[in-house]
């Protein structure tokens, strides 16, 4: 086989199996004869090296593999998938409605207004058009995409309230501090280290400080 | 299998163990194949690397490995003869 193309296909492996077997693989394949059907099994090998690493190499702990077999991750990727597939089933059913905009004036109200057609409109569409047990599945089809959709929107809501709340109490609390506290840290030229102003607060002056440091160092 | 039937008879590198595998069964495996299989049983304990040969790697069989081989060709001994017996009695 071709140098070039036998060290390409040895790069399709993952990094800790090249380190590993990169060398002698790589003389192996410059030995072996050419042709379509060894790059094929080398890179269907090397894709399923990644996908299903060998157990006991030090593997990538990011591999698709490694991942979806920690039981940890098994119920996160099953609460997506069925949460996905819910939202898909629900836009291949109803599609998707445009609904008027009712402006930012009121937005609690609105998003619950919001979820609360949203999920009427789900129960009456699966009422109308089915009957029994479907319309059943339907409404219900709908409660939890309306539940979804209005834990999201009360998350984003929380986490918008959290950050103006805080960037509000950092600025207070500068403010406030600054005015409590019985002295100033100021950084003036001078030779002194701290004095009173006029209206009587002490001035800490950091300057000087620093210059004896700078000092001691170059010394 | 294999592989651990190729190296029984001493300790091979790769394509040494490509041909042997020819001339066992006929099958030939492909590159990928071949270190996939090597890579599983190297961390499985059944095979060992041996100091390299320029860039070739020749591997032996372990201890383990032997038992496992004969473990396993002795199973399948007694499916071959179950089965021919079978096929006598047509």
């Amino acid at each position: 086989m071709n140098p070039r193309l036998a060290h390409l296909l040895v790069c399709l492996y993952p990094r800790w199996w090249r380190e590993r077997y990169g060398t002698e693989f790589e003389a192996l394949l410059q030995a072996g004869r050419g042709g379509l059907r060894p790059s094929a099994n080398v890179v269907w090998s090397a894709v399923y090296e990644h996908v299903f690493p060998t157990p006991g190499l030090v593997m990538n702990e990011h591999s698709i593999g490694t991942l979806t077999r920690k039981p940890s991750a098994f119920l996160p990727i099953t609460m997506s998938l069925t949460a996905l597939a819910v939202v898909l089933v629900h836009i291949a059913i109803f599609g998707t409605a445009r609904e008027p905009d009712d402006g930012w004036t009121d937005a609690s109200a609105g998003i619950f207004r919001h979820q609360v057609a949203a999920a009427g409109s789900t129960a009456d569409a699966g009422g109308a058009g089915t009957a029994g047990r479907s319309g059943a599945c339907f409404h219900g089809a709908g409660l939890l995409l309306a539940s979804v959709k209005m834990r999201l929107g009360v998350c984003l809501g929380v986490l918008a309230i959290q950050l103006f709340t805080s960037q509000k109490t950092a600025a207070e609390f500068a403010e406030s501090s600054a005015a409590s506290l019985p002295f100033r840290v100021v950084r003036a030229g001078g030779p002194h280290d701290s004095r009173r102003d006029a209206g009587g607060t002490l001035q800490i002056n950091t300057a000087g400080a620093e210059r004896r440091s700078r000092h001691r160092l170059c010394r | 299998m294999l592989v651990l039937a190729s190296l029984a008879n001493g300790p091979k590198h790769g394509h040494a163990m490509i041909e042997d595998i020819v001339r066992l069964c006929g099958t030939r495996l492909g590159p990928g194949t071949l270190y996939g299989a090597i890579a599983r049983l190297e961390q499985q304990g059944w095979i060992k690397p041996l100091p390299p040969e320029e860039r070739r790697r020749p591997y032996r069989i372990t201890a383990e490995g032997v038992r496992v081989l004969r473990a396993r060709l002795t199973t399948l001994r007694k499916f071959s003869n179950a089965g021919l017996e079978r096929l006598e009695a047509l």
